[in-house]
């Protein structure tokens, strides 16, 4: 509601600043010299002569510690060559044995003197026995290699350097992902390390169709972003679109996705999200089957998936594992359970104070006998429990882990116990609040639930005030406003409007997956069929196995 | 620069704008119609009679919530002290008049959308009719048409104020009776919606129960054993439904006893259960009992020469519950012997309610004018105007058609062997 408001009132301001261009960025005075340096890199060729180089590096990069300078000499002919690297993020045994001991050592065995070429190129196809090498032509290169941890190989003479892949550094191992927890279904998540986490993705699709597009985002940080998709399957306009909106950021530092998220989804001002963020790998490749794109962004375990609909934030990894009639009845459960944590203290609140005529007789006596003595309206009694709840919660998940336990007892103690004993809340807001709770943890996006924790407060206000009809209003302008969002240019509430019918199997109920013979239709127009149609299991026809 | 900074201040600032209203909106209207439910008198049951000079008297039951709820705790005072409701009554020329000087002695704003019965005095239901009282209750939004109406017999304050058990109110309990009806059906009872329907019919009567105070017969005369603290004895009176009431218009003019009410019931088709009791076949003077399953009823008039014939045909189904008499239910021509019996049995209780009611009474409560009216639209408009007249002339055809469907867990009752 608030966004389209904000939207009638601001129409002319622009939604996104335009890409700052390079010329803004020299004008801005900056004290890092790592940014100021960026200019006199890209213009820097790499010089023949070793020492300009190493010169030019050292006063770039010689300031840190961790730098390394190695100089040493190809036995061969004694030209003089350098490896450059950042302790700690490439590894040293690779060094060692692979590019020094090689060049060092080993070179006459190699039988290096009878081939041709430039010495460059024989040190890469003969000499260093690293796998990944690549040429690098300008210091801006060489330069964002090595604090990517690449090692740099210059020899002098030559106008280009080589460049060795050999990250190398310490990283969390893959763990069970600790916000999206499933009793049944893979037990790994992602870890900060982009690349283990592109492992994940590529073993689950063993596919030439998988593909990630590399990106850098960051002025400073320089953080590498992937955009992961599967070809002939995503569309590719959407492809573009994720892209092109990445492409445009300009931030001095992406530390989560979260940032990311906020500079590419549609409607800034909304308080439901429209990019979905798992840390699950298998949820990953499920909806980049499904023809979504996904970005991956290093340095965080949540990996973003685009568009996101209403309809996903609602669907648990877990549905399609489990039996399909259970997984239905649960997911209905889920439906019930997020009307619940929006609406049920709106609904108290209104129906106590303004409608007690629909209140079953017997329970409005024992609602009054609950009531009598509590000084405060139900409005009031309700915020202050919600809010109580609230503190608790956040409590409880910023506090060590010890602690954080002692303070959910003491809450269950203070809320449960003396508040009621005490006369300050009645018994019932008790238990509506406990469920409203219980149901807010079941959604299975953390996002969503977020949004309906406070969307749940303004609800109450209006109960407060206007009754249910109030309630309706809340309800009907949080409707409309989802009615007006989209993700990626997907109506937000797809599926259910515009309906696709055929796309109710996996809303309404999770059809067994030999009927989910078809994509979503959002999302795989472009690849509108999963598997061939007809697979329903049965028993042999009788006879058939006789002996 | 300044320019979308002053953009920018002027949207801000109609943004705040925006919030003012709304913020207006929502709280300067003071939630007019907001009541907290602890402050609300919540009414039970409403009981009018007639007062001295033409006025009306009114009794509300009100609840006392802490009182029930304590109770049903367990914990808390002792039951006895505190009392699960208070009767309150007023006097006043209108109800709605008598229902504000109420306010003058509670501090709780009377609430009548729980209302579940309204009582009104047999005296001013015979003297006076309830059309003027009618106007209230059928007036008031907070009032259901679901409501009962029951007719009381005797003083009202002394019917809405018989102990019973602690945590329940006198209003409570009533409601539950009416809610059993079904296991008696020996009595016809209406909601607000329908008797008010049937008081606007051009060819109905209204009718409904009557509820009276009797002398409880479980009491003994005598306790052998003192009472311990706090228990109470079984009380002197109970509340009881008896009958039915036949109103003529709004007036009240007679009263059906249980067998003829059940008569009514059989004829407008309202009989959902009871017993039934026939006289063996094979041996005079024992009693075989059956219970009532389901009944349904067809009114089929006719006329012939100005005539009027009218053919009620019941079919209803029982089973066998209990017999005195030695008979063996394994032979299918007992059963039909029973079926006839019984059939019998309804035909003279159908007999019964309609000599009363077309002789005495004179009013239609059956509903013969209504399917007449359906059946011969256009001699119904001839016949509307003298109706009254012609109703008790009407003459009534019984059929009735009956099943036994189940005896119970045996055949044969126990009989002693030895010799």
């Amino acid at each position: 509601m608030a966004s389209r408001l904000l939207k009638k009132i601001m129409p002319k301001y622009p939604r996104r600043k335009p890409a700052l261009t390079t010329g803004e960025n020299k004008a801005k005075p900056n004290e890092n010299p790592g940014i100021n340096t960026k200019d006199v890199l890209e213009k820097a060729p790499i010089s023949t002569d070793l020492d300009v180089n190493l010169e030019f590096l050292k006063k770039i990069l010689g300031i840190n510690s961790d730098v390394i300078f190695r100089q040493f000499q190809v036995t061969i002919d004694f030209t003089r060559a350098a490896v450059i690297y950042v302790d700690g993020l490439a590894d040293k045994n690779i060094i060692n044995d692979n590019i020094l001991k090689p060049l060092m050592l080993e070179y006459r065995m190699a039988g290096f003197n009878q081939n041709g070429g430039n010495l460059s190129d024989r040190v890469k196809n003969i000499g260093a026995s690293a796998s990944d090498a690549k040429e690098a032509r300008t210091m801006e290169q060489l330069v964002a290699g090595i604090l990517y941890g690449d090692v740099a190989l210059i020899i002098d003479g030559q106008e280009t350097a080589l460049m060795f892949s050999i990250k190398g550094w310490p990283s969390r191992g893959i763990s069970e992902p600790q916000s999206e927890v499933l009793v049944r279904g893979p037990r790994e998540g992602f870890t900060e390390d982009l690349r283990t986490n592109t492992t994940m993705i590529r073993r689950k699709l063993r596919s030439p169709n998988l593909v990630f597009e590399d990106l850098s985002i960051g002025r400073v940080t320089s953080t590498a972003v992937l955009i992961a998709y599967i070809k002939g399957t995503a569309d590719p306009q959407m492809v573009g679109e994720v892209k092109a909106r990445l492409q445009k950021i300009d931030i001095d530092g992406v530390l989560e996705s979260g940032y990311l998220e906020e500079f590419i989804e549609d409607n800034p001002y909304s308080p439901f999200p429209q990019i979905l963020h798992t840390e699950r790998p298998d949820r990953v490749a499920a909806l980049l089957l499904e023809g979504r794109v996904a970005v991956v962004t290093d340095g965080t375990p949540f990996v973003l998936l685009a568009p996101a609909e209403f309809i996903a934030f609602m669907q648990s990894p877990e549905d399609y594992n489990e039996r399909y009639i259970i997984s239905t009845s649960i997911r209905w459960l889920r439906y019930i359970a997020f009307g619940i944590s929006l609406l049920l203290p709106s609904l108290y609140i209104a129906i106590t104070t303004f409608h007690q005529e629909m209140i079953p007789t017997r329970l409005l006596i024992s609602l009054a006998a609950a009531r009598e003595g509590v000084p405060f309206p139900a409005l009031v009694e309700a915020l202050a429990m919600e809010f109580t709840f609230e503190a608790l919660r956040e409590a409880g998940i910023r506090l060590p882990r010890a602690v954080g336990q002692a303070v959910s007892i003491v809450g269950a103690l203070v809320i449960g116990q003396a508040a009621v004993q005490a006369g300050v809340v009645s018994p019932l807001m008790v238990i509506v609040v406990a469920i409203t709770g219980i149901s807010s943890f079941m959604n299975t996006s953390f996002s969503i639930a977020l949004a309906m924790r406070l969307l749940r407060f303004p609800i109450m206000l209006l109960a407060g005030t206007l009754g249910l009809f109030g309630v309706m209003v809340g309800v009907l302008a949080i409707l409309i406003h989802l009615a007006g969002l989209r993700s990626f240019g997907v109506p937000y509430l797809a599926s259910l409007a515009p309906l696709h019918a055929g796309d109710l199997k996996d809303v309404a109920v999770r059809a067994p997956w030999w009927a989910m013979d078809k994509r979503p239709t959002e999302t795989g127009k472009q690849n509108p069929t999963r598997q061939s149609p007809g697979q329903k299991p049965s028993a042999p026809e009788p006879g058939r196995n006789k002996r | 620069m300044t320019l979308d900074m002053l953009r920018k201040g002027q949207t801000i600032k109609r943004l705040f704008l925006y919030l003012l209203i709304l913020g207006i909106a929502l709280t300067q209207q003071a939630c007019w119609d907001q009541r907290e439910v602890e402050k609300l008198g919540i009414v039970l049951a409403t009981g009018v009679e007639q007062a001295s000079g033409g006025r009306v008297r009114i009794i509300v039951q009100n609840i006392n919530p802490s009182a029930m709820g304590k109770s049903a705790q367990g914990g808390g005072p002792t039951g006895t002290a505190d009392k699960p409701y208070r009767n309150r009554v007023a006097e006043g020329d209108t109800i709605f008049q008598a229902n504000r000087k109420i306010s003058l002695e509670t501090s709780r704003q009377l609430f009548y959308a729980h209302n579940q019965i309204i009582i009104i005095s047999e005296e001013l239901a015979r003297s006076r009719g309830i059309l003027e009282v009618m106007d209230f209750f059928e007036r008031n939004p907070q009032i259901r048409r679901t409501t009962w109406i029951v007719i009381g017999k005797g003083d009202l304050a002394a019917l809405l104020d018989e102990p019973g058990r602690l945590e329940t109110t006198p209003a409570q309990r009533i409601f539950s009776i009416i809610n059993e009806r079904d296991l008696s059906s020996q009595y016809g009872i209406r909601t607000l919606g329908n008797f008010l329907e049937m008081l606007g019919s051009e060819s109905l009567h209204p009718f409904t129960a009557v509820i009276e105070r009797t002398a409880n017969p479980a009491k003994p005369e005598k306790h052998k054993n003192k009472m311990s603290e706090g228990h109470i004895s079984e009380p002197h009176d109970i509340l009881k439904i008896n009958g039915t009431a036949v109103f003529r218009r709004d007036k009240m003019v007679g009263w059906l006893n249980p067998k003829e009410s059940r008569g009514l019931l059989w004829i407008r088709g309202e009989v959902k259960g009871g017993s039934l009791e026939v006289t063996s076949p094979e041996e005079k003077g024992k009693t075989v009992t059956l219970e009532i399953l389901r009944s349904k009823t067809r009114l089929q008039p006719r006329i012939n020469d100005g005539q009027i014939l009218m053919t009620v045909e019941i079919k209803e189904e029982s089973n066998l519950v209990e017999t005195a008499a030695k008979i063996d239910l394994t032979k299918p021509e007992i059963i039909k012997k029973l079926e006839k019996l019984q059939a019998g049995a309804i035909r003279e209780e159908v007999e019964s309610a309609l000599n009363k009611v077309q002789q005495e009474y004179g009013a239609d409560v059956f509903g013969f004018g209504e399917e007449i009216h359906r059946q011969y639209p256009r001699q119904w408009k001839e016949m509307k105007k003298n109706w009254s007249d012609l109703f008790p002339a009407v003459q009534v055809e019984v059929l009735v058609e009956t099943k036994i469907r189940r005896t119970g867990l045996i055949t044969k009752p126990v009989e002693p062997k030895q010799q």
